[in-house]
């Protein structure tokens, strides 16, 4: 059987890992695979490698990763192209939308808003320290309740009349909610209410002084939720769009970004599928040179130090991941 | 005589000055290392939760400076730099912030620095306090010499000036970092910015490059009310001499600056209505180096990109 040529973007986010193909020449997606990290990101990315070696005959032609963990990803994999979310999540939407104005992002643990003009970014924004108003707080609403994550948006949408919930932090989101839901109000009212809190505390916080034009792209897990594309909609009196892969949009961007380095480039660093049986592992240890107390990280391949990252002064960086790439200049 | 100096705040600025006045006057100085995570971590637990990060920062260089056995520590009390204006109510009241959190402290030499009538105030200010030393021929020709070390340091930083042609390259980006000194200089309490942006070949401008002429003559333009923080008219000014002249601006702000709250907002509001791609960067105690990294990385891909994209126009155009 013929091997496939394919481009692998990887998204290693804090709560889900995404894997996507695309087709070298359209960058069409040929696969696309979808796990909650859990917290271990080592292991489940090798799972995820190993459900796309089993899942057809690739030839992988180049790497590129993204998200929280892109650095860890991109030595595990022998990754091309290491790039920021922010980059990522813009690169997709330009390819799978026309026309685009604003990208709304909501992921698990953080929420960016980017604006393109001329299809490229002139600014953008990503949530503080906090992460009140992101997907994880959904999540936990959602189990308070004891309804499934995937029924939210459904029930949300059933509302007639929508409650007002304090939307500034989620903790008097919460307490809010509690004291709503023993007056009697409904769940799908509540819900609602919830959905268009996060929504005004994304406008004001992330979306600060942006200048929201159409067409808006709205993207990252969150943006499966209906309740909230209506809550959108509404606080901006604007068409809300959701592209077919709004969920794994940042590996789509990595794997685009491979392929524009490919391209350009070299053949690729991919270490091969063969990493899915190597043991992986790490070991932090907090160095005491110096009174800075750094917090060394070392990742390691079959008893072999592969990277490590942590120290401020560097001193030891074995292999030091390339984090920007000004060649392109 | 051993002179301790807190390597924090305005040491940034005026430690030339400091330096040469104190060993003129037969002083020894000595400067705390610079700022570690211990320095942080006995800074934020020794004062009140409401002082910025830099002011605990500042106590915990303090504190480091005790054990080195000297015999003053040095806080001057600013309260103004120039006439009518004013510099960060915090300045004010640092001697006071200091002897009231460290115990065991050593005697304060905190001369009053008001310059807002007149700079004479300063002078007198200082050779007062160098009378504690010398005698008073010695302490006012040591304060004049030093003020020329000074006036010597200021030129040396702006010998790397903006528009000096002979330092600009073309292939690298070109960043304005907005500031106030004792950010951009630490390298501990700035994450590590400053290093990382010149580890991506940026070449770096700062407000420090400047004349006070420039400054002066950018924020005399503007149709505001005068601007009566010296360092909110620094930033203003340099706001608006960098516009144009470089690919992007970076502004680095603690999260409980009063003044920047501000001027901030106001470079915010110029960045938007010039099309200047600008950026702004929050510091705190507890903010991680990765999203610093992530935020500046997503930044200079902006830049290049459209730095890219200016030059395919202008190949066609």
């Amino acid at each position: 059987m013929q091997r496939r040529q394919v481009y692998l973007g990887v998204d290693v986010g804090s709560v889900s890992t995404n894997l996507v193909l695309i087709d070298y020449s359209t960058c069409q997606v040929v696969k696309k695979i979808y796990l909650r990290t859990q917290g271990r990101p080592i292991e489940v990315l090798q799972l995820g490698m190993e459900q796309l070696a089993a899942s057809g005959n690739w030839q992988i032609l180049g790497v590129g990763t993204t998200g929280s963990a892109r650095q860890l990803a991109g030595v595990m994999l022998g990754a091309d192209v290491v790039k920021n979310e922010i980059t990522a999540h813009a690169i997709a939407a330009a390819h799978e939308e026309d026309n685009v104005g604003t990208i709304i992002e909501i992921g698990g643990q953080d929420s960016k808003i980017i604006i393109l003009r001329d299809m490229v970014v002139s600014d953008f924004a990503m949530n503080t320290v906090c992460a009140a108003g992101t997907g994880s707080f959904l999540d936990q609403q959602a189990s308070r309740l004891n309804i499934s994550i995937a029924d939210f948006g459904d029930i949300a949408l059933q509302s007639k009349n929508p409650v007002r919930i304090a939307g500034r932090c989620t903790v008097f989101a919460e307490s809010d909610m509690i004291h709503k839901q023993q007056l009697g109000h409904s769940l799908p009212d509540i819900l609602a209410g919830l959905c268009s809190a996060m929504v005004r505390n994304y406008l004001n916080n992330v979306g600060k002084g942006k200048e929201i034009k159409a067409k808006v792209i709205f993207q990252g897990g969150v943006a499966a939720n209906k309740g909230m594309r209506r809550a959108l909609k509404e606080a901006l009196n604007l068409d809300i769009y959701v592209p077919k892969h709004f969920d794994v949009m940042g590996a789509l961007g990595a794997a685009l970004l491979a392929k524009e380095h490919i391209d350009t480039k070299a053949v690729t660093r991919f270490h091969g599928f063969k990493m899915i049986n190597s043991a992986f592992s790490n070991e932090s240890w907090e160095c005491k040179d110096c009174p800075n107390h750094c917090e060394v990280v070392n990742i390691i391949r079959d008893g072999e130090i592969i990277a490590s990252w942590g120290s401020r002064c560097g001193k030891y960086s074995v292999n030091k991941v390339k984090t920007l790439n000004l060649a392109i200049l | 005589m051993r002179i301790g100096i807190p390597r924090a705040l305005y040491y940034y600025r005026y430690f030339p000055f400091w330096q040469s006045f104190f060993e003129d006057l037969g002083c020894q100085v000595v400067v705390s290392d610079k700022t570690t995570r211990n320095t942080m971590d006995v800074g934020v637990s020794l004062t009140v939760d409401g002082l910025c990060l830099p002011v605990k920062v500042y106590v915990g260089h303090v504190s480091e400076l005790i054990d080195k056995d000297i015999d003053y520590l040095f806080v001057p009390r600013i309260i103004s730099t120039a006439k009518r204006e004013y510099i960060c109510p915090k300045f004010m009241g640092l001697p006071d912030i200091v002897k009231n959190s460290i115990k065991n402290c050593p005697p304060i030499l905190a001369p009053v620095v008001d310059g807002r009538v007149s700079s004479l105030n300063i002078m007198k200010a200082y050779v007062k306090l160098g009378m504690r030393f010398a005698p008073l021929p010695q302490a006012s020709f040591a304060y004049l010499k030093s003020v020329k070390k000074q006036h010597q340091y200021e030129t040396a930083a702006r010998e790397k000036n903006l528009n000096n042609p002979k330092n600009i390259v073309f292939d690298y980006l070109t960043i304005g970092i907005l500031g106030h000194e004792y950010l951009i200089n630490d390298d501990y309490i700035n994450m590590g910015t400053m290093r990382w942006l010149k580890a991506a070949n940026c070449r770096i401008v700062t407000m420090e490059e400047l004349t006070e002429s420039t400054i002066n003559r950018h924020v005399g333009k503007l149709k505001l009310k005068r601007m009566f923080w010296t360092s909110g008219k620094r930033l203003l000014g340099a706001f608006h001499h960098f516009r144009g002249r470089v690919d992007g601006i970076i502004s680095i702000a603690a999260f409980s600056c009063g003044t920047d709250s501000l001027t901030m907002d106001l470079v915010e509001r110029y960045s938007c209505r010039y099309h200047v791609p600008h950026f702004q960067l929050s510091l705190d105690e507890h903010t991680g180096e990765a999203g610093v990294i992530t935020r500046l990385e997503a930044f200079l891909e902006l830049l290049i990109r459209r730095k890219k994209l200016e030059a395919d126009h202008a190949a066609y155009g």
